[in-house]
């Protein structure tokens, strides 16, 4: 049973560690030019890299890229009805809809207020979708090769074309197509078809219709670049997008990839190769408490109604009507969760989709038990467990300035990092990067909570329907694109005679916060870090905060929870918190 | 939904946020 439970998690984190390791020394090799092209790289190398890039050019352009792959997404969406590889005839997506989706693709998002299958051509899945998957997982990556260049003091922080072609072409698209490989080998579809036609077991007379497409692709892709939208409504807990065991240890291990190895990566450019080992252990410290905590309140415990409310224990019971029948009560609370992943799969990924902002699922979050809920809700609001590829070593960079600054206050010596003196210029820089993030998450979960435009949206009442709408802000808020599906805001087609009634409300406001909360992160800690960087090297003394040991270690975790995880405690107690304790009056503790 | 009015009402308000992301950027070079 221990074995049944904790090996997967286990697997996966060596796994992934043991990878990071030779991924990280790659990545490095590539994002610093040290290869030699194939002659015809070397021919499209030549035309996109124009120069090299001060900070502010490559901020433009990193913004031009986005506006222009906005208006390039709008226009696939909206001509869905004209475009070829729509043999159903799907028309178009509401506008709102449009607006919202095209953000969340462009963001890194992809949180998908429409089913996949059911609103989405292939066409626009593969150009649209698949596009935008690649794209914009690059466009993170980049943002932090150029924050490393900018803080090691670079003369140009690099050419942001020529920094994407390098990512996409030599580090996406050779991972992905083994993966693509692998899924296909476990019987993801990979076809141009739209549907199939099949004879079920239940009713031989009838044929169903399901929807099929370029899926293997589409997951090798939305895993890697820790992207979470799925092909499918019920993304990888659909079993064309995960068939088995063995497919789902793929992509739960896809998307911890490139988040771990981007961490070794920050050190090994920046030759801090310690340092970067310091952080990468703070993030798994934080990554295996997360995993732990919710696998023990959400798989080894039942709902809390059952335990704390109801008088009598809970006991588990046989049922009759399941003798025979491989059902095993004792597997845990597998409610909400694929029997094929096995007991703690369901849990493990919850814990690790948000930590690494990927925001796919295998399993229902509006499902787990609320202190379990917990995990994922924190995952967002820190947004540097491991983090999205580039933007969770970018937050975590600015814990770090933060905490050696707070430290450096403390102990009445100047603040450094990397042998540069942190003034007041880098400061407001940081403070405003951070602050972003909770005024994004709390300023409209309260507007929604307290308005018709959230109370009219949640399925669940009290504290649980606080936490659909807390959920689905910091899921905006924090690029991961996951929700509690229990929330009813798809508008679905244009014409749709009957939209979820706050759809538009949603849309727009969602659609706002990913822009902001995506783009400003990044162009004011690559600023921070050209200001840092042009500063003048101060030499190295016994006073110096070492950012290579233990105090530094509990510093930054002590940074991360107090600074990061405090500024929710309020809303946590509100919503998670308060669905577990029970109805109000509170009666008993129920853990 | 009048598409006339919704479609590029969208298209402006997305290209109106972005514009605000690029007075960020000249906010952040001024500071």
């Amino acid at each position: 049973m221990f074995i049944q439970i904790w090996l997967l998690p286990f697997a996966l984190l060596v796994t992934a560690i043991l990878l990071a390791f030779p991924l990280s020394r790659y990545l490095a090799w590539i994002m610093d030019g040290n290869y030699q092209p194939l002659a015809i790289f070397k021919w499209f190398e030549k035309r996109l890299n124009f120069g090299p890039q001060n900070w502010q050019q490559y901020a433009g352009s990193l913004l031009i890229f986005n506006t222009l792959l906005f208006v390039f997404g709008f226009l696939i969406l909206a001509l869905q009805p004209w475009m070829p590889l729509n043999p159903s005839g799907k028309t178009m997506l509401a506008p709102t809809t449009i607006f919202n989706s095209v953000i969340a693709f462009m963001t890194n998002t992809d949180l998908q207020h429409y089913a996949g299958e059911q609103y989405l051509s292939n066409f626009s899945q593969i150009f649209f979708c698949i596009t935008n998957l690649f794209l914009s997982a690059a466009i993170g990556f980049s943002a932090l090769t150029a924050i490393i260049r900018a803080l090691r003091s670079d003369l140009a922080v690099g050419n942001f074309f020529l920094d994407m072609w390098r990512i996409v072409v030599y580090i996406f698209l050779p991972i992905a197509f083994m993966l693509g490989i692998i899924f296909i080998s476990q019987g993801t579809p990979m076809t141009f078809k739209s549907s199939i036609q099949v004879t079920s077991l239940e009713t031989p007379t009838l044929q169903q219709t399901l929807v099929v497409g370029p899926v293997a692709a589409f997951e090798a892709i939305k895993m890697l670049g820790t992207n979470g939208g799925g092909f499918y409504a019920m993304n990888s807990a659909h079993p064309f997008e995960n068939p088995t065991a063995f497919s789902n240890f793929f992509n739960t291990l896809a998307m911890l990839l490139l988040p771990f190895s981007l961490v070794l990566m920050y050190g090994r450019m920046l030759k801090r190769v310690r340092h970067s080992l310091i952080i990468f252990s703070v993030m798994l410290f934080l990554m295996v408490s997360a995993i732990i905590w919710t696998i023990t309140f959400d798989t080894l415990k039942p709902n809390p109604a059952l335990m704390g409310h109801a008088e009598q224990n809970y006991k588990i019971v046989t049922v009759p009507a399941t003798t025979n029948l491989p059902v095993d009560q004792h597997l845990g609370n597998l409610e909400g969760k694929e029997m094929r992943f096995g007991t703690s799969a369901g849990a493990t990924f919850a814990a690790l989709t948000t930590g690494v902002a990927c925001g796919a699922i295998n399993a229902e979050m509006d499902s787990l038990n609320p202190l379990a809920a917990l995990t994922p809700l924190l995952g967002m609001w820190l947004n540097c467990i491991f983090g999205g590829k580039g933007i969770g070593m970018i937050s975590m960079l600015l814990y770090i300035i933060l905490g050696i600054f707070i430290a450096g206050m403390m102990v009445g010596r100047t603040p450094e990092y990397l042998g540069k003196k942190i003034g007041a210029r880098e400061v407001k820089l940081v403070i405003i990067a951070l602050l972003i993030h909770p005024l994004m998450i709390l300023a409209p979960t309260g507007l929604f909570a307290a308005t018709h435009w959230g109370i009219n949206a949640v399925t669940n009442p009290g504290a649980h329907g606080l936490t659909q709408i807390l959920y689905q802000f910091s899921s905006a808020a924090a690029n991961n694109g996951s929700a509690f599906n229990g929330l009813n805001l798809t508008y679905g087609f244009w014409n749709n005679l009957n939209p979820a009634p706050e759809a538009i409300a949603w849309d727009i406001t969602t659609g706002l916060i990913m822009i902001f909360t995506r783009f400003l992160p990044i162009l004011a800690p690559l600023a921070m870090a050209a200001y840092l960087g042009a500063k003048k090297t101060s030499p190295y003394s016994l006073g110096t905060l070492r950012d290579d040991t233990m105090t530094f270690w509990f510093l930054l975790l002590g940074t991360i929870f107090i600074i990061g995880a405090l500024l929710f405690l309020p809303v946590a107690t509100l919503g998670p918190l308060a669905e577990q304790l029970g109805p109000i009056p509170f009666t008993k503790m129920s853990f | 939904m009048n598409l006339y009015i919704w479609l590029p009402a969208m298209l402006l308000l997305g290209l109106f946020a972005m514009s605000l992301c690029f007075l960020f950027l000249r906010g952040c070079d001024q500071i």
